[in-house]
């Protein structure tokens, strides 16, 4: 053999040698890169009487928003108060009824949460919203002996659930609306068909409500804002840093009136005891958790039991959630699971696990 | 083409895939992501002192799309694409001046690698904030394009003329 | 045709190494001029973040680890420092006050880190709670 031939072959050994360490690497590096895990598309809708944003990356977000558009109205159409043709709404009429799986699931779920919160999570409280407005925005302050009526129709211990049939029987006068925990379930259905349509990296944000599955493409997790519940909107009083977890705020400032007559603010979060506003000394509670609708429940239970219940409640149970709590002066408190991954500007307090 | 003009560049293109797996095992870089080191560099320079410019810009656009395929992302293929082009266009215009040799050529090439990936960077990721990497990306440039050159300076003068004869200005 | 009138070095080649270096260095003085000022003081005892206290309010805060030691945070005029430890050494306190970003204070004998965080780190959101 001349040596051009001699080259040429060494030519070609060396690119066979490069193409098999290239197929190793290749196999080594496990999955073959998703060429699209960078590009997202966002899906905007409105349902549950609020605004929604979808997020989804990777080349099979497109059927994953779709898969979670249709999920979320559905959702709506069995769970809403404000539609007559829900499942809500007609076991609301009906004072009871056979319940579909997800009523079942959140009724239960809520009836877990109603114990374990000592009555602070009670989704029997719709007739006391209604009272006070809040539900068809005509705001007014409600007498005693109203107060008083209502309360006697509010009370989750009244509810009889039969797990085995799936039926449900509510008390004399009843009501429930389930929208303290829908949305916080809805996300968490929105994260279960996003992971099933191959998607490993998105986000919703369901009015406010945030979940978030896995880190961003870039490998860094998602950051979420907890507003500023004293000033204009927009402004944020800290940041949390989250991967595969649930972000939920509830706070008065998010729906309230404001009595022209005595000048004297509402909000809508009631107590269920006393029928009036809670006045816990909070003013925004964000709880993060990988379950959206523990999250959910939580962060208005959490606001009944105001600064030195949540920290009891949580150290019970610090396992399944961390907490970001804002009280009425502004200062922040974060549970120390949290503590890592928070950023506040005016700093804040850690909450110890042992008290 | 010739056959032997397909294994010139065949050569060239293991070659990359080689280097640039090398420069993936580098996590992180600089925590800006889809950025590389440059080391793949070395097989444009090797093609533009043996082969020509435009050879030399071809195994370029070769290398970057195919890395892009292996190792990459779409955004490291946009920032390759940048850095890739503005290094080639530099390391031509000082190959022209008798001033500089391989070394400096090399140099200015990874300074320019990083800057054009910087400035990709700018413009997808639409913020100024990874300007703040400037410093720490040009440093960089600047040793991986001596390295880079010293490697290639050392490599070429051991491969034989027919390697590369018939190809090329 | 390999060139083989190419020397290693040519003058050229001298002249841009420093023509870069030089551009290196005025990047370096622009971080430094440039630093962003500091808002926050973030307490860390073994990598555990205890607490963190804006620089705009003058406070002490007393941190103890488990084993018995102490230092004492103290906060004025928009910057930080440790005064009171009971630390063998001491550098901590001789590290004086910090106030930029990126700043930071330790006390090694009791794992304790006093880092300042900056504005612009609260930024670049991907949602917002509420």
């Amino acid at each position: 053999m001349n040596r051009n031939a001699i080259r040429a072959r060494l030519a070609a050994g060396l690119l066979a040698l490069a193409a098999l360490l290239g197929a190793c690497s290749y196999s080594a590096a496990g999955e073959p890169a998703d060429p699209e895990a960078a590009l997202s598309s966002d899906r905007y809708l409105e349902s549950m009487d609020t605004l929604m944003k979808l997020t989804a990356y990777g080349s099979q977000r497109e059927a994953a928003l779709d898969a979670a558009e249709e999920e979320i109205l559905r959702l709506d159409a069995l769970l809403s108060t404000g539609d007559a043709g829900s499942e809500v709404s007609a076991l609301n009429r009906d004072g009871g009824g056979t319940l579909s799986t997800d009523t079942l699931a959140l009724v239960s779920r809520s009836l877990e949460l109603y114990e374990e919160t000592g009555g602070a999570f009670d989704i029997t409280v719709y007739p006391l919203m209604q009272l006070w407005g809040f539900t068809d925005k005509n705001y007014r302050v409600p007498t005693q002996d109203e107060l008083d009526e209502t309360l006697a129709v509010v009370g989750a211990d009244q509810l009889a659930l039969d797990a085995q049939s799936g039926t449900l029987t509510l008390g004399e006068g009843q009501a429930i609306d389930l929208g303290g925990i829908a949305k916080g379930y809805t996300s968490q259905r929105v994260m279960e068909l996003y992971r099933e349509a191959g998607v490993t990296s998105g986000m919703v944000s369901l009015g406010g409500n945030i979940q978030c599955l896995g880190l961003k493409p870039d490998g860094t997790p998602w950051r979420i804002g907890i507003q500023d519940p004293w000033s204009a909107e927009g402004s944020i009083a800290a940041v949390v840093e989250v991967a595969d977890q649930a972000v939920v705020t509830s706070g008065g400032y998010e729906r309230y009136f404001v009595d022209e007559e005595t000048g004297i603010t509402y909000q809508h979060i009631l107590d269920p005891a006393t029928g009036y506003p809670a006045g816990s000394g909070l003013a925004s509670v964000s709880i993060v958790s990988d379950d959206g609708t523990l999250a959910d429940g939580l962060s208005t239970a959490l606001y009944l039991l105001g600064l030195e219940g949540s920290c009891d409640y949580w150290r019970a149970h610090s396992s399944e959630f961390e907490a970001l709590l804002i009280d009425d002066a502004g200062a922040i408190y974060v549970t120390e699971g949290l503590a890592q991954s928070v950023t506040a500007e005016d700093g804040f307090t850690v909450i110890p696990r042992e008290g | 083409m010739k056959a032997k003009t397909i294994a010139q560049y065949g050569l060239l293109a293991a070659l990359a895939l080689v280097l640039s797996y090398l420069e993936s095992l580098v996590p992180a870089f600089f925590a800006v992501p889809g950025m590389k080191l440059g080391l793949t560099n070395l097989v444009v320079l090797l093609a533009l002192y043996r082969m020509g410019e435009l050879p030399a810009l071809a195994i370029n656009f070769v290398r970057i799309v195919l890395v892009s395929l292996l190792f990459g992302s779409a955004l490291s293929f946009l920032f390759s694409l940048a850095g890739g082009l503005l290094s080639w266009l530099v390391m031509c215009l000082l190959r022209r001046s008798a001033h500089f040799s391989m070394l400096g050529v090399s140099m200015a090439g990874g300074v320019a690698h990083n800057v054009g990936q910087i400035l990709a960077a700018m413009l997808v990721l639409e913020t100024w904030q990874v300007a703040s990497y400037l410093l720490a990306l040009w440093v960089s440039g600047v040793a991986a394009g001596l390295a880079v050159g010293l490697i290639c300076h050392e490599v070429s003068r051991r491969l034989p003329d027919q390697l590369f004869s018939g190809g090329g200005n | 045709m390999p060139d083989t009138e190419k020397r290693r070095l040519r003058r050229g080649d001298l002249l841009l190494l420093l023509g870069l270096l030089a551009i290196a260095l005025v990047l370096a003085v622009l971080t430094w001029a440039l630093r962003a000022p500091g808002r926050t003081a973030v307490v860390r005892v073994d990598g555990e973040v205890l607490a963190s206290f804006p620089l705009e309010e003058d406070r002490t805060y007393r941190i103890e680890t488990a084993d018995g030691g102490e230092n004492l945070l103290v906060i004025e005029d928009g910057s930080a420092r440790l005064t009171g430890a009971n630390c063998p050494d001491h550098l901590c306190v001789n590290q004086g006050a910090i106030r930029y970003a990126g700043d930071s204070i330790i006390c090694l004998p009791h794992g304790v880190v006093i880092e300042i965080t900056g504005e612009g780190d609260a930024l670049d959101l991907d949602a917002v709670a509420g």
